[in-house]
């Protein structure tokens, strides 16, 4: 029981107390409900990989988003992480093409441009192919080192470069909204 | 146990179990603090804000027996500048570290704690950061007790005037000729101008340092020294110092 603890604590999120709940949570699962998971697990590491084009989580490369000729291959949009390709595409909204950084640039963990996809990004700009491309990196700062870097190295390729807008969360309450949430939002205000 | 209240600045800020994020706070009454912010990546966490890095707080701090944790947070001023511009990030995230490194924990110095403060609205407006953070780095050397002797031989404490051998980092600052001559250290270069301006920055009040127009050549000198005599004082590496050379270098 011990081992299973510890190896569920090292998964993100979750911490000593709810691996200890997984754990026992486990032990009174049906033994078959336990090798389903354990089945799908190792079947998941095994059959995926990365994209060879936008780098995206597939189990076969290139990905059916690369492959699919309906969507809008001249429009890329920049994520740090395969989970926000699945999160841009449950809006349904975005009928571009994607790639993925694997991280974003961190200046204090010392993380630079070297350890993300950003040479691989550069060579699809050079094709000529696309005409824009959309940072949606994540509101912090590491995002914003990353969107920040992307842009400056993007423009002089004369591609044009956008950003997801910073705004307020939907069905919130004005008073309840941080400071700087609400600042930027009042800075990107736009005419109704 | 108990609560307190202080003014602060986030040093830095890293992620912890599914949404909350662990902040290491210089703050004005009780130093260098580690505390949790409770769920302060969910969007609508009232923490968010307030929880970015550099962002100066009023902080109200609830000591329980594990860490500490930020209970509520007042912006008093977010540097939000510093997080939009990719370079003054690059610095700031820079001197965090460099107070990180040296400053120990609960450790009270409101100098260091004013002295950031300074720093930050400087290079909020700065528009060359360069030579500011030579600044920045000299005289946070000096809080810290690390002060590089600039008029007196580091060797043998006679003042040198114009004249030195060139720099030691090891022996932490300038030699002269003589005890060069005597026992040759390994030495970075000094030049005249170099050492002026070094003396200069060691004295100088932080706002007026982005209108200074040194030779390039002399700045990159002492810029030069200053790293390195930080680096070998810090004792392990400097993340936010190789990200922002490889900043440097690409753009
Ligand atoms: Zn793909
Ligand atoms: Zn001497």
């Amino acid at each position: 029981m011990r081992t299973l603890i510890n190896e569920l604590a090292k998964l993100p999120g979750i911490g000593p107390k709810t691996a200890q709940r997984l754990a026992f949570h486990l032990f009174t699962t049906p033994r078959e409900e336990v090798q389903k998971l354990a089945t799908a697990m190792l079947e998941t590491k095994d059959q995926l990989t990365f994209c060879t084009i936008c780098g995206h989580l597939t189990e076969e490369s290139p990905c059916l988003l690369c492959r699919d000729p309906g969507r809008d291959h001249a429009l890329l949009c920049v994520v740090e992480e395969p989970k926000d390709v699945i999160a841009l595409e449950k809006t349904r909204e975005f009928k571009g093409v994607y790639h993925v950084l694997h991280g974003a640039l961190s200046p204090l963990e010392g993380i630079g441009p070297e350890e993300l996809t950003i040479n691989k990004l550069l060579e699809r700009l050079q094709t000529g192919k696309i005409r824009e491309v959309i940072l949606a990196c994540d509101p912090n700062m590491e995002g914003e080192a990353t969107a920040q870097y992307l842009a400056r190295i993007i423009k002089p390729l004369e591609v044009k470069v956008t950003r997801l807008a910073r705004g307020l969360p939907v069905g919130g309450d004005l008073e309840y909204i941080d400071e700087v949430t609400l600042g930027k939002a009042l800075e990107g205000r736009q005419e109704i | 146990m108990g609560v307190f209240q202080s003014e602060g600045i986030i040093l830095r800020s890293r992620t912890f179990g599914e949404a909350d994020k662990i902040l290491t706070i210089l703050t004005k009454d009780r130093g260098k603090i580690e505390a949790v912010a409770r769920g302060a990546r969910r969007p609508r966490n009232r923490l968010v804000g307030a929880s970015q890095q550099f962002s100066y707080l009023r902080v109200l701090v609830f000591e329980g027996k594990s860490i500490p944790q930020l209970s509520q947070a007042e912006i008093i001023r977010s540097f939000s500048i510093l997080r939009d511009d990719l370079v003054k990030m690059a610095y700031a995230a820079w001197w965090a570290e460099v107070i990180d490194v040296f400053l120990p924990w609960a450790e009270v110095n409101e100098e260091v704690f004013r002295f950031l403060l300074a720093g930050l609205l400087v290079l909020e407006k700065a528009e060359e950061p360069a030579l500011l953070s030579c600044a920045f780095e000299l005289r946070l050397l000096k809080y810290f007790g690390f002060q590089p002797a600039l008029e007196v031989c580091a060797r043998c404490s006679r003042p040198v005037g114009q004249a030195v051998a060139g720099f030691s980092v090891e022996e932490g600052g300038v030699i002269c000729p003589h005890c060069h001559q005597e026992q040759a250290v390994k030495l970075l270069p000094l030049s005249v101008a170099s050492l002026r301006l070094l003396r200069d920055l060691a004295q100088a009040d932080l706002r007026t340092v982005p209108q200074w127009r040194p030779d390039e050549k002399n700045r990159l000198e002492v810029g030069r020294l200053l790293v390195a005599f930080i680096e070998l004082r810090a004792e392990r590496p400097l993340k936010s110092l190789s990200f922002l050379q490889s900043l440097l270098a690409s753009t």
